[in-house]
């Protein structure tokens, strides 16, 4: 039988490591996706996701169950993926495989894409500022609310909502030069 | 583009999310329906929005070890394991060695179930002090 979220939250809260163990497992891609297309970078990708998952497991006496698990481990892995990018170092090795304008690890890009255009999106979403970019994949790609977003990246409503439009505006503006 | 569509553009954008106030909305609405630019980045901005969301989720790494390994298990069991084995031996020897069935047979239960007793209580004694010693 499979149990909801919130089952297994209070499984793992009286010390069940197990429950937690089958949320990573219902959650891993997802987390995995999100941290990558924030990342774009599959082993930063996958080093956030496990940073993820140790801080829900963590501060899971700290969630709160009138929201869905899944949109605080997103908006949690969204937080960890943009402090990791706030890392100077880390930051500067981004910058450097964003100037090149090519996805990088073929190999690894080969088995995460399927289409051309989605790695041309892709690569268009990393030349957005991270926080920008965060916005757009929790709401657009994650489709959380707006009210999440805002929290989750703590900042007012408003500026997600600029953000969002700029974020949009800029896609289709540099889609059209390259799609023409 | 008319003039007025560059001042729009913001709330053209709330407008295709669905944010703005009835009045603005309608405000929009009827702009929109004589703007055939504008009509054209709605479709451009909702077309973006459609690729977001049809990103595929990316299948995670298998994951290497969930569980932490403890690298002193193995060597601790290897260990164990050699250190019971002489004890053991020891005791199947001693055992045979003092092995008399025919006097078994002519001793009392309750004698017999006494000798076994005192020789379990060598056989833990003797075991207790080759583990601290080994281990």
């Amino acid at each position: 039988m499979k149990l909801d979220d919130a089952t297994l939250v209070a499984q793992c809260l009286q010390g069940d490591t197990r429950a937690f163990d089958t949320l990573v497992e219902r959650y891993r891609d997802r987390v995995f996706s999100l941290a990558f297309r924030i990342l774009g970078e599959a082993s930063a990708a996958e080093d956030a996701m496990q940073e993820a998952f140790l801080r829900a497991y963590t501060r899971l006496p700290l969630y709160d169950p009138a929201q869905p698990f899944s949109t605080w481990l997103l908006c949690l892995t969204a937080r960890v993926c943009l402090n990791a990018r706030r890392d100077r170092a880390t930051e500067l090795r981004y910058l450097e495989q964003a100037a090149k304008a090519t996805p990088p690890a073929p190999t690894v890009e080969e088995r995460l894409y399927e289409r051309e255009q989605r790695r041309t999106l892709q690569r268009l979403l990393m030349r957005l500022p991270a926080a920008q970019r965060t916005a757009m994949l929790l709401y657009y790609y994650e489709e959380l609310p707006l009210a999440q977003v805002a929290r989750a990246l703590e900042v007012p409503e408003g500026t997600v909502k600029t953000w969002l439009y700029r974020g949009r505006e800029s896609l289709r503006r540099w889609l059209e030069e390259e799609l023409g | 583009m008319r003039d007025d569509c560059t001042s729009l553009e913001r709330l053209l954008h709330d407008y295709a999310e669905g944010w703005l106030e009835a009045a603005e909305q309608g405000r929009l609405t009827r702009h929109l329906e004589g703007c055939f630019n504008c009509q054209e980045k709605l479709k451009a901005w909702s077309a973006v929005g459609r690729a977001l969301r049809e990103l595929p989720c990316l299948p995670a790494p298998a994951p290497a070890s969930v569980t932490p390994v403890n690298e002193g298990e193995p060597e601790f069991a290897l260990r164990l394991a050699l250190a019971m084995c002489l004890p053991v031996a020891l005791m199947i020897t001693a055992y045979s060695r003092q092995w008399r069935p025919p006097e078994w047979e002519q001793l009392m239960p309750y004698e017999s179930l006494l000798r076994l007793t005192e020789r379990a209580q060598d056989w833990v004694i003797t075991l207790w002090i080759w583990l601290r010693g080994v281990l």
